[in-house]
């Protein structure tokens, strides 16, 4: 179920919120009606899968407690460990990537077409994040940083809490344990969320939705031409970005108004002046989950210079393999890869720090970097990616020359206002004005009628894809 | 409590409270769809409510012209699908969709021959849309097909000797034409096109049918310019495309309402499925009663709604006489919407103009047996290029055009 769907927003959600608040927190009630509701909130989407979460839910939990359980033994605690994620990873490899290795083995190795036959899984929604997060639950059990959850209906509602199922933000059992066990949603937390929430409603509806047309449109002309691909990529760029910030506000709001309180996800990643501090700007949990559960066990940056850019390039494959079974991501993956391991081996990050025009220099390159690396991300194979970037460095022909400025002048106003709030100059304001009432007022005020607006793109079934379900 | 935190809670109040409203009407709608006894798989449920609860959501046409008007604030000129062309901001919804005409043409040269064998003569007729023949007026990067559509069939029906007609560039060969000829909110032509039209297809008629030219002169003195008042009804109809976009964006367009000067008095209309039966004038047989007609979805100040001014058009059959027309022949007509008033406008000149949409005729409906029963002295087909395509038919969902379903079997 999508957050901005109207049989989410006028059925779904007023029934969740009002048994809710009915229910009392003891007996689990609360936590009960929770899952509950993030199991029908899944099923929507995809009534069977909902077994393959089930079934990651209570294999992980198994898992975890057999950690807990052969915890003295180094070697049996370990092999439960390599059980765990093995499990975990056999069950993203299925749904995920079976379909692309054997097609990739085919396509490589023709004559053994018999021998390989090709798969054809359906992807789970949110398979992803849901794995990402039983496996980061079994590793914090394993590591000792917390303790197996013995309640099999508290570990599956920290993995389906349906806020961040299907598109994150990746949240830690850590940092929800306690709220699983114990929460209060006070009014402020619960204005708050609403508010939130509102935000990424309006940014998704009014911003994403609004930049895909053109993006999208870019992406499906077999040439473009120079003006065209550029509009496109920087619609894209812009779209990936309230897209999926959009849908992490939402999210953050939602587990605020359910008394949860998960962590940023993003932050103006396209401020940031180096590739390194676009990544620690952008989709914030899943760089932070590749550091802390397969950058540090490589050997992290405390080895040597070969073994540094072979575990930097090695992570962002993975990063990239991880958004999904495609030669494009897996490039996308390792061009960051690359470039932040060159950053590091020159140090760029502490000299741009320490240096301002080094900062006013880079931070247009970086830019231009993360672009050209969307477009091999947005592309729908390599050779898609290539003749698109040749198609902005000027090469082919526009199929319509008069496209872009066409185009330009439709989607003008929104590109205008997306760029502004790209920036943080909206924070900067809350900062600055956020205890003033007028200011709060108007805020309040402002989301509410961009939300009707929002609404009105909804009716009218509007194009409403979220880009991040697809990972 | 802070004051800044009371002023947050409002907004929030107010979005529990927008909620709560929806809800109300929302959620006996999803468990209305849960509740069906019919057995179905979960997804069909689920898809069920997904549709319905888009569908009925209250205030639903609001929420469409606010979306056209904040379209318009954008400074968009492409809403819900539909695209304001230039000049005049006129709305297309561009039909994509290229189709294979062969099939069709080899159906219609099929029921030529067969009503050449028993005499009658079958023309068709090419009409435009609301878009210039060279497409100028379309936005750098729409594509509308249907005219593509067209050509294709009349070169392949004029290949087998099918008598066809292209009156496309007589409408439509200028954008000005456009605007002089179509509604700006909706895809049909206007009451002054549809009456160029009529004197057209009578001139065919009378062409055709070897009509006396004593006769085909009175006839044509009944559809000249002058023999007809004209009154326009302003800024009161919102079209189909209108429909998709709310007033707000595509504005209203206005009505032009066409009454004959000369006495009639001996004419009579017979819609079968609507049960309309009337006899008298020309207003009283071929123009609505004010709320005489209720058409889903057609709310907008009803009074002068395209489907509400003439009969005609949306029915599977019809059937128009009058005794006081000088051409003593009996006119089958198979068309569309367009059709709409041009068929009234006809029939203070014919005797006898009977007309059959086949999109809208039953399974059982047979256009050979129809026409072996009313023995028709021409029959003229007369369709937009849109009517071409099967999905833009999806009233009888037979998976292809149902404009070429004349119901012969085997070519008998």
């Amino acid at each position: 179920m999508l957050f901005t769907s109207v049989e989410f927003l006028f059925v779904f959600l007023p029934v969740v919120l009002a048994g809710y608040c009915l229910l009392p927190f003891r007996w689990g009630l609360k936590n009960c009606w929770l899952l509950a509701s993030s199991l029908l909130f899944y099923a929507y989407g995809e009534p069977s899968f909902v077994l393959v979460m089930l079934g990651s839910i209570a294999f992980n939990y198994a898992m975890a407690l057999l950690i807990d359980a052969v915890r003295g033994r180094r070697i049996a605690v370990r092999a439960a460990l390599c059980a765990a994620v093995a499990g975990n990873l056999s069950v993203i490899g299925l749904w995920k990537y079976s379909n692309f290795i054997t097609a990739t083995l085919r396509a490589w190795f023709p004559n053994l077409h018999g021998a390989i036959p090709q798969t054809s899984f359906v992807l789970p929604i949110g398979i992803s994040f849901f794995t990402f997060q039983a496996l980061s639950y079994v590793v914090d059990v394993f590591r000792g940083t917390v303790n197996a959850q013995r309640n099999p209906l508290k570990l599956a509602l920290y993995i389906a809490l349906f806020p961040q199922l299907i598109a994150g933000p990746i949240v830690r059992y850590s940092t929800v344990c306690e709220q699983i066990e114990s929460r209060r949603t006070t009014l402020d937390m619960f204005t708050r969320g609403i508010i939130r929430f509102l935000y990424g409603f309006n940014k998704k509806m009014l911003l994403a939705n609004l930049l895909a047309v053109v993006a999208d449109k870019a992406f499906g002309m077999s040439d473009p031409g120079c003006g065209m691909a550029w509009l496109g990529i920087i619609c894209y760029t812009l779209q990936i970005f309230f897209d999926f910030s959009g849908y992490s506000d939402m999210a953050i709001g939602l587990g605020l108004v359910f008394g949860f309180r998960f962590l940023e996800n993003f932050d103006y990643p396209y401020m940031a002046k180096t590739v390194t501090e676009f990544w620690r700007r952008w989709h914030m949990s899943l760089g932070s989950w590749f550091r802390d559960y397969v950058y540090f066990p490589v050997g992290g940056s405390r080895v040597g210079k070969a073994r540094l850019v072979f575990n930097i390039v090695f992570v962002w494959t993975l990063t990239g393999a991880w958004h999904g079974a495609n030669w494009t991501y897996i490039l996308w993956g390792s061009f960051f890869g690359v470039l932040i391991a060159a950053e590091k081996l020159a140090d760029l990050p502490r000299k741009v720090d320490e240096n301002v025009c080094l900062r006013l220099f880079c931070w247009p390159l970086t830019l231009f970097a993360v672009m050209c690396s969307f477009v091999v991300f947005r592309s729908s194979d390599v050779s898609h990616a290539v003749s698109y970037l040749g198609a902005m460095a000027g090469c082919g022909h526009a199929a319509v020359p008069e496209l872009a400025a066409y185009q330009l002048r439709e989607i003008a106003v929104v590109l205008a206002a997306a760029i502004v709030l790209s920036t943080p100059i909206w924070r900067k304001l809350h900062v600055r004005f956020g205890d003033s009432a007028p200011f709060v007022a108007m805020d309040g005020i402002v989301q509410l009628l961009l939300f009707v607006c929002g609404i009105s793109y909804l009716v009218i079934s509007a194009y409403n894809p979220f880009i991040y379900f697809n990972f | 409590m802070k004051r800044t935190d009371m002023i947050r809670l409002s907004p929030a109040a107010i979005f529990c409270a927008i909620l709560a409203a929806f809800a109300v009407f929302e959620i006996p709608v999803a468990m209305r769809i849960l509740s069906t006894g019919k057995p179905k798989s979960i997804e069909k449920r689920l898809l069920e409510i997904r549709e319905a609860c888009a569908r009925k959501i209250p205030l639903r046409m609001d929420f469409v012209t606010l979306n056209g008007g904040v379209t318009r604030l954008l400074g968009q000129h492409c809403c819900n699908d539909s695209v304001k062309m230039k000049p005049g901001g006129y709305l297309i919804h561009p039909s994509g969709s290229r189709a294979d005409m062969t099939q069709n043409v080899k159906s219609a040269a099929s029921f030529s021959r067969w009503c050449a064998k028993r005499g009658i003569r079958y023309l068709y007729i090419m009409l435009p849309k609301n878009l210039d023949v060279r497409q100028t007026m379309l936005p750098p990067g729409a594509e509308d097909r249907a005219y593509a559509n067209a050509d294709e069939f009349l070169e392949k029906a004029a290949a087998r000797r099918v008598a066809v007609r292209d009156w496309r560039a007589a409408f439509a060969a200028t954008p000005e034409m456009v605007l002089d000829n179509f509604y700006r909110t909706d895809h049909h032509w206007n009451n002054d096109a549809s009456f160029k039209a009529t004197a057209m297809l009578l001139d065919e008629i009378c062409a055709q049918c070897d009509v006396p030219p004593d006769k085909a002169t009175a006839a044509r003195a009944l559809l000249a310019e002058d023999s007809w008042t004209r009154e326009i009804m302003p800024a009161c109809f919102l079209g189909s495309q209108g429909w998709r976009t709310g007033a707000l964006f595509s504005g209203l367009d206005d009505m032009i309402v066409r009454r004959p000067r000369f006495k009639t008095g001996n004419m009579s209309i017979h819609i079968p499925s609507e049960n309309v039966r009337r006899t008298g004038t020309f207003e009283e047989t071929a123009m609505w009663r004010a709320g005489e007609l209720k058409e889903p979805g057609r709310g907008i100040k009803e009074k002068g709604a395209y489907s509400l001014l003439y009969t005609g058009g949306l029915y599977p059959q019809i059937q128009h006489a009058n005794q006081d027309a000088p051409i003593d022949r009996r006119v089958l007509l198979i068309g569309d919407s367009y059709l709409r008033p041009v068929e009234a406008f006809l029939s203070v000149a014919v005797k006898k103009v009977d007309v059959v949409d086949l999109r809208r005729c039953d399974r059982r409906f047979r256009l050979s047996r129809h026409v072996k029963e009313t023995k028709p002295d021409i029959v003229i087909q007369i369709l937009a290029p849109s009517s071409l395509t099967s999905d833009t038919i999806g009233i009888r969902k037979i998976g292809r055009a149902a404009m070429f379903d004349y119901g012969l079997s085997n070519g008998k």
